[in-house]
C-alpha cells in the first residue's frame, strides 16, 4: 500500500521485440571523464535497466557481459540496490548518506519523497545546472513535489502517475451487461454508484467474482481527495472527513462482503489480475505496464488475461506514486548527473524514444501530446488509447495533501481501519488507538 | 594425588597470566568491532536525540531518566514485553522437553533406533533455512481466504465451503489468521519451536556425548534401567549444557524478531499482540521520526529484564557451574 | 520376553513420532524445491507438492539476470562463512579455555561481562556502528562481517558449559607435568577432546553466518561483493513483479551448501571423544 512506483524493463523489452529494429535514438555526449564510477542507489533494478538499454546505448557507452556500464569517457555506473521491504532501502540509504559513502544520485517515491527534498542530503538542480526553466514542459504537480520549503527544486522525474481505474471487459458485460468504457464509467462515475454497482457483480455472479480487490484500493484513491495533508503546519495531527467516510465506506464493504479481500500486493492480490476472482483494479500509468502485464498470465491478446482490460477515470481523479530523481549532496560529478536527469526527464526526443518503446506514461507533455497525435493504441486494453484518458486526468492531480509523514501513517491508519471493520474496535476506540500509534511513531507530533 | 596437588597449588599462581592471556584476543576484538555499539546504546538511552519525520535533528542533549520514563508509561515497551514472554514461553516450554526426549533417546545405547541418523539430519533441518522462507511458506498456508488451512477446513465443513460467502449468510466463514492476534502468535511461536527444537537437540545430544561412557556402564551393570540412567547420571551431569540452552534461549526469546517481523502483514491489527521489543526498537529507530533516545532505553530495559531472568536461572544451576569451575581452579 | 514387549512399544513410539516430525521438517524443503520448478503465475495460484517443468526456464531466467552470479554470491558467501566459523571457533574455545582452566581475579567479571554483551540489544547503534566502519575504512570489505567473530560470546559461553562437562583438568596436569607449553596443552590436547562441541557450534555459526543479511546490506555496496542472502534479496526487491519461481530456485541454491556441511559435520557428533583421556 505504501509506495509506489514505476515501470519497465523486461516487460518493456518484451512488448517491443517488434520494435527492435526500429532505428536506435543517440544523443550527444560530452561530459567530462572523472575516473571514478559514478554510484547511484535504488530499490530495483528498472532505472538500472534504463540506463542500460536507453541511455548508454544513446550516448555511444559500452555494456560489457557482467553487466557492467562504460560511458564513452571510460568512467562507469554503478548501481547500489536494496530492497524496499522491510525499509531496508531507506536504512541503507541513510546511513550512507549521514556517513558519507560514495554516492552521487539517489531515487525516491512518492510516499516519503518529501522527507528528502527537505534534507540537506539532496542538491537544489540549480546546483547542477538546471534551472527552472528547464522543466516547463513536465507536468507541474511533478515540479512542486520536488520543491523544498525554501522553493529550491530537488528532484527531476521521468514519469506522471495519474490513475484510473481498469476492468476486465469481459466480467462486466457478463455481470454488468456493459459493453463499452463509456457504459462502464457511467457504472463507477461515483462513489455512491460504484457501492452499488460492487453489490451488482457480487450478487450476479454469486460471490465468485468482486469489482475491487480490497478496500486498501479505495483509499489509494480516496486519500487523494482530502483537504489537508496528514500533519498541518503547527504539527497536528489532521483526520480529515475523508478519513471517517473511508472507515464507513470499508465497513460497508466488508459487512457486505463486496472485495475479493485480497490487501494490495498480496499473492492473492496479484494473482487477481490473471483470474476472474477481480474485476476491477485502481491503478496508475506504472501499474499498468509493469504490474498488469506481468501478472496478467499472458504476454499477447488472447494470452490469459492480456487484451481483456479496458481504462476508465473511475469515480474520482487521483494520482498513485511516481519516481524522482535526486542528486546527492556528497555528488562527486554533477555534470553527469545533470545530463542522466535531462535524458529521462527533460528532453523531449529521448522521452518520446523510451515511451514509445516501454510504454512508460513519460513527464513531457509535449512528448505525450506528440505520440497522442500520431495515433496511440495499447493492445493490453484491447486497443485502447489510455493516454487521453491519463493526459485529461494529469492537470487534475493535487499534491498539496502529500505530506513526508504519508508512507508511515497511511499504514497505522490502515492497522486501525482493519481492526475496526473485523469488528475488534468500535470507531472511536479505533481512531483514539490511531492517534496514540502516530503521536509514539512521532513525538513532534500531537494529537487533539 | 596428593603431591600432585600440592604441586600445582604453587604453580597455579604463575599460571594466572595464560588466563588474561587466553582470554586477550577475545577482549580486544570485542573492543574495537562491538565495544561501541554498547556504550553507545547506554549513552543514548540518557539523551533526547532523533531525526524527526520532516527531516530535522534534534539533539542529543542530556535529559536524564526522561526517555525510561516516558517508555514505561507511554508507547508500546510494556506491551511488547508481555508479547515476546508470552510467544517465547509457548514456543520454549514444549522445545526444550521435545528435544530432551529426542536426545534421550537418541543417545540410549540400549534403545538402539535404526535409522537416527537420517532422523538426526532431517529433524535439523529446519534451522538451516532463514527465517523469511519459512514465514513466505506459512504465510501461504494460512492466507485468506483462499489458502490450505481455510481450504482444509472448508473440506472437513468446519467453515462454509463456499469461502466468498457472506459472513451474514454462512454459520462460520474462512478465518483471518494473520489478523487475529492469538492465531498469529501461535503461529510464530510454533515456527520458532519447529525451527530450533533441532538445534537444542544437538547441543543436549553434543552435551551428553561428552560424558564419559564408563559411567553408564557400571550403572547398566548395577542394573539401572535406561530412565533411571538419564534422571541420575545425564540430567546432573550435563546441568552445565542445560543452563546454556536456557540463557541462551531466553536472550535468543527476548530479542525475537525475524519470524514475528516476516508474519506481521503491513497493516494487520494483529500487532498489538505480536509486536516484539526489538520490533518496537526497530519502529522507533527506523521507523518514522528517528528516536534514538527512546529506542535506547527500551534496549536498556530489555537487557535489564534479560539479566534478571538469567541470573535467576545460574542460581537454580548454580551448583554444577559457577561453584564447579571455583573448585576445578583451586584444585 | 515382558521387557522386549516395553522396548518394543516404545520403539514404536519413538519411530512414530520421529516419522510425524521428518514430514513436518521436510515439507518446506520439498514446497521450496518444488516451486523452483513451477512459473511464477501457478506459484501465485497456490502450494503445490507436484513439481510443475519450468527448472530450466527459471534456470534460464536466474541466469539472464542482470545482477544475479550465482557462483560468486556462493564464493562470497563461503569465504565468510568458512573465516567466521574457523575464527569463532578458535578464539571462541581459547577464550573458555582460559575462563575454565585458570583462576584469575578478574575471571568472574570477564564472564559477567561476555554474558551481559548477548543481552543487550543493539540495533539502536548500528548506524553509529556503520559509520564507525566507513571511518576506519572497512565498508565494503568482508573484516567488518569476519573479525568481529574472534569475539562470539554465545560460542564461548557454550565452549565453557560444555568444558565443564567434558573437559577433565587431569589430563591438563598431566600434560603440564610432560612438560607441554600451556598453548600446546590447548591445542594438542583440549582442542581435539572439544570435538563433538567444536562440530555443533561449527554447523551453528556457519548457517548463522551464511544466513546473515542485515549486516552485509548495511555494510556491502559492490554488487560483485554480495553474498547469497544478498541477492536472493535482490531477486525480491521489486515487489511489483517478483519472480517467485526463480526465487525459489535461487533459495534452494542457498540452502544447498548449508545441507552439504551439516551432513559433512554431523559425523563427528559422536559418542566417545572424550574416552581415551578419561581411562587413565
Amino acid at each position: 500500500m505504501k509506495r509506489i512506483a514505476s515501470m519497465v524493463l523486461a516487460i518493456a523489452m518484451l512488448l517491443t521485440i517488434g520494435l527492435a529494429a526500429a532505428e536506435a535514438y543517440t544523443t550527444d555526449f560530452d561530459v567530462p571523464a572523472t575516473g571514478k564510477p559514478l554510484v547511484i542507489y535504488s530499490w530495483n533494478d528498472e532505472f538500472q535497466g534504463m540506463l542500460k538499454n536507453y541511455y548508454i546505448p544513446a550516448v555511444g557507452g559500452t555494456v560489457e557481459d557482467d553487466g557492467t556500464m562504460i560511458l564513452p569517457n571510460g568512467d562507469k555506473i554503478e548501481f547500489v540496490i536494496n530492497p524496499n521491504d522491510g525499509g531496508v532501502y531507506q536504512q541503507k540509504l541513510d546511513a550512507a548518506l549521514s556517513a558519507g559513502e560514495k554516492l552521487d544520485m539517489f531515487l525516491m517515491e512518492a510516499d516519503y519523497a518529501l522527507k528528502y527534498v527537505n534534507s540537506d542530503y539532496t542538491l537544489p538542480l540549480s546546483e547542477i545546472g538546471i534551472t527552472e526553466d528547464a522543466l516547463k514542459d513536465q507536468y507541474p504537480y511533478t515540479v512542486d513535489v520536488a520543491r523544498d520549503e525554501n522553493g529550491a527544486i530537488k528532484g527531476s522525474s521521468w514519469q506522471a502517475a495519474p490513475g484510473l481505474f481498469l476492468y476486465r471487459r469481459s466480467l462486466a458485460e457478463k455481470y454488468l451487461g456493459v459493453k463499452t468504457p463509456e457504459e462502464m464509467q457511467e457504472k463507477v462515475k461515483d462513489w455512491d454508484t460504484f457501492l452499488e454497482t460492487a453489490r451488482e457483480v457480487a450478487k450476479a455472479s454469486e460471490n465468485a467474482t468482486k469489482l475491487i480487490p480490497s478496500n486498501g484500493d479505495v483509499w489509494q484513491v480516496i486519500r487523494t481527495k482530502r483537504e489537508s495533508p496528514w500533519v498541518n503546519d503547527d504539527l497536528e495531527l489532521v483526520i480529515d472527513d475523508q478519513v471517517k467516510w473511508y472507515f464507513d465506506f470499508a465497513k460497508t464493504l466488508r459487512d457486505e462482503n463486496l472485495t475479493a479481500n485480497a490487501n494490495p500486493w498480496s499473492e492473492a492480490w496479484n494473482a487477481g489480475i490473471g483470474n476472474d476472482s477481480i474485476m476491477g483494479y485502481f491503478f496508475s500509468t506504472w501499474g499498468i505496464q509493469w504490474v498488469m502485464t506481468g501478472n496478467c498470465g499472458g504476454a499477447a491478446p488472447g494470452e490469459g488475461t492480456y487484451g481483456d482490460w479496458a481504462a476508465v477515470d473511475g469515480p474520482q481523479p487521483y494520482y498513485w506514486g511516481g519516481t524522482w530523481l535526486a542528486a546527492a549532496s556528497s555528488c562527486e560529478n554533477k555534470p553527469l548527473v545533470k545530463d542522466i536527469i535531462e535524458y529521462f526527464t527533460i528532453e523531449e526526443g529521448s522521452m518520446k524514444d523510451y515511451c514509445l518503446k516501454s510504454k512508460d506514461y513519460v513527464n513531457n507533455t509535449v512528448a505525450i501530446q506528440n505520440i497522442i497525435d500520431a495515433g496511440f493504441t495499447f493492445d493490453f486494453l484491447g486497443g485502447q488509447d489510455h493516454y487521453s484518458l491519463f493526459q485529461a486526468v494529469t492537470p487534475l492531480i493535487d499534491t498539496s495533501t502529500m505530506s513526508p509523514y504519508d508512507q508511515n501513517i497511511n499504514m497505522l491508519m490502515d492497522t486501525e481501519v482493519n481492526s475496526y471493520v473485523n469488528g475488534d474496535k468500535d470507531f472511536d476506540t479505533a481512531i483514539a488507538d490511531f492517534k496514540n500509534a502516530v503521536v509514539d511513531m512521532f513525538p513532534e507530533i500531537t494529537a487533539e | 594425588m596428593k603431591n600432585m596437588a600440592t604441586g600445582r597449588k604453587n604453580k597455579s599462581v604463575s599460571y594466572a597470566r595464560y588466563g588474561y592471556l587466553f582470554i586477550l584476543p577475545f577482549f580486544l576484538v570485542y573492543i574495537v568491532f562491538q565495544a561501541y555499539p554498547l556504550i553507545n546504546t547506554f549513552y543514548l538511552a540518557f539523551q533526547k536525540y532523533m531525526l524527526t519525520g520532516a527531516g530535522k535533528w534534534v539533539g542529543p542533549k542530556f535529559v536524564g531518566l526522561d526517555n525510561f520514563k516516558n517508555v514505561l508509561t507511554k508507547g508500546y515497551a510494556i506491551r511488547a514485553l508481555s508479547n515476546t514472554s508470552i510467544m517465547w514461553i509457548i514456543n520454549f516450554i514444549p522445545q526444550i522437553f521435545l528435544a530432551l526426549l529426542l536426545a534421550k533417546w537418541f543417545t540410549d545405547t540400549r534403545m538402539r533406533i535404526r535409522g537416527q541418523g537420517l532422523i538426526k539430519v532431517l529433524v535439523f533441518m529446519p534451522n538451516i533455512i532463514t527465517a523469511a522462507s519459512i514465514s513466505v511458506l506459512f504465510y501461504s498456508l494460512m492466507a485468506y481466504p483462499q489458502g490450505p488451512i481455510n481450504s482444509l477446513l472448508a473440506t472437513l465443513g468446519v467453515i462454509d465451503a463456499n469461502i466468498y460467502a457472506n459472513p451474514g449468510t454462512a454459520a462460520l466463514v474462512a478465518v483471518r489468521f494473520l489478523e487475529k492476534g492469538w492465531y498469529t502468535r501461535i503461529a510464530i511461536a510454533f515456527i520458532n519451536f519447529w525451527m530450533w527444537y533441532g538445534n537444542t537437540m544437538i547441543v543436549l545430544i553434543s552435551g551428553i556425548l561428552g560424558i564419559s561412557p564408563t559411567l553408564y556402564e557400571a550403572a547398566e551393570i548395577d542394573g539401572a534401567t535406561s530412565g533411571q540412567s538419564f534422571r541420575k547420571i545425564t540430567i546432573p551431569l550435563i546441568k552445565p549444557i542445560i543452563l546454556y540452552t536456557l540463557v541462551t534461549s531466553l536472550i535468543g526469546g527476548m530479542q525475537m524478531y525475524d519470524v514475528s517481523a516476516l508474519m506481521l502483514q503491513d497493516g494487520s491489527p494483529a500487532k498489538a499482540m505480536i509486536q516484539t521489543n526489538t520490533m518496537y526498537i526497530m519502529e522507533l529507530v527506523y521507523s518514522g521520526t528517528k528516536d534514538y533516545g527512546r529506542g535506547a532505553a527500551v534496549s536498556i530495559l530489555l537487557f535489564i529484564v534479560t539479566a534478571v531472568l538469567s541470573l535467576i536461572l545460574f542460581f537454580i544451576l548454580r551448583d554444577r557451574d559457577e561453584n564447579m569451575v571455583k573448585r576445578r581452579g583451586q584444585k | 520376553m515382558k521387557y522386549s514387549v516395553r522396548i518394543g512399544l516404545k520403539k514404536a513410539l519413538v519411530y512414530t513420532v520421529s516419522f510425524v516430525l521428518c514430514v513436518m521438517s521436510v515439507m518446506p524443503f520439498l514446497v521450496m524445491f518444488v516451486n523452483a520448478s513451477r512459473e511464477n503465475y501457478d506459484i501465485q495460484q497456490g502450494i503445490s507438492l507436484i513439481p510443475g517443468n519450468m527448472l530450466k526456464e527459471n534456470m534460464q531466467t536466474l541466469r539472464d539476470r542482470q545482477n544475479f552470479n550465482v557462483a560468486r554470491g556462493m564464493w562470497n558467501s563461503f569465504q565468510v562463512a568458512g573465516l567466521s566459523t574457523v575464527l569463532a571457533l578458535y578464539f571462541s574455545t581459547l577464550t573458555a579455555y582460559g575462563l575454565v582452566v585458570y583462576s584469575f581475579r578478574l575471571r568472574k567479571a570477564a564472564f559477567t561481562l561476555i554474558m551481559a554483551t548477548m543481552m543487550i540489544p543493539t540495533q539502536v547503534s548500528i548506524v553509529g556502528f556503520f559509520t564507525f566502519m566507513f571511518r576506519m575504512g572497512l565498508t565494503n570489505t568482508y573484516w567488518p562481517l569476519t573479525i568481529p567473530a574472534i569475539a562470539s560470546p554465545t560460542v564461548v559461553f557454550f565452549m565453557r558449559q560444555y568444558m565443564l562437562t567434558a573437559l577433565p583438568l587431569e589430563m591438563v596436569e598431566a600434560a603440564r607435568i610432560d612438560g607441554s607449553s600451556e598453548f600446546n596443552t590447548f591445542n594438542r590436547i583440549a582442542l581435539p577432546l572439544m570435538k563433538p562441541a567444536l562440530a555443533t557450534q561449527a554447523i551453528f555459526i556457519f548457517i548463522g553466518s551464511w544466513n546473515r543479511l542485515f549486516e552485509p546490506t548495511m555494510l556491502i555496496s559492490s554488487q560483485d561483493k554480495y553474498t547469497m542472502p544478498m541477492l536472493v534479496a535482490l531477486l525480491r526487491s521489486d515487489r511489483f513483479r517478483t519472480d517467485y519461481g526463480t526465487v525459489y530456485l535461487a533459495l534452494s541454491l542457498t540452502v544447498l551448501p548449508l545441507i552439504v556441511v551439516y551432513l559433512l559435520l554431523s559425523k563427528h557428533i559422536i559418542r566417545g571423544v572424550a574416552l581415551g583421556g578419561v581411562k587413565e
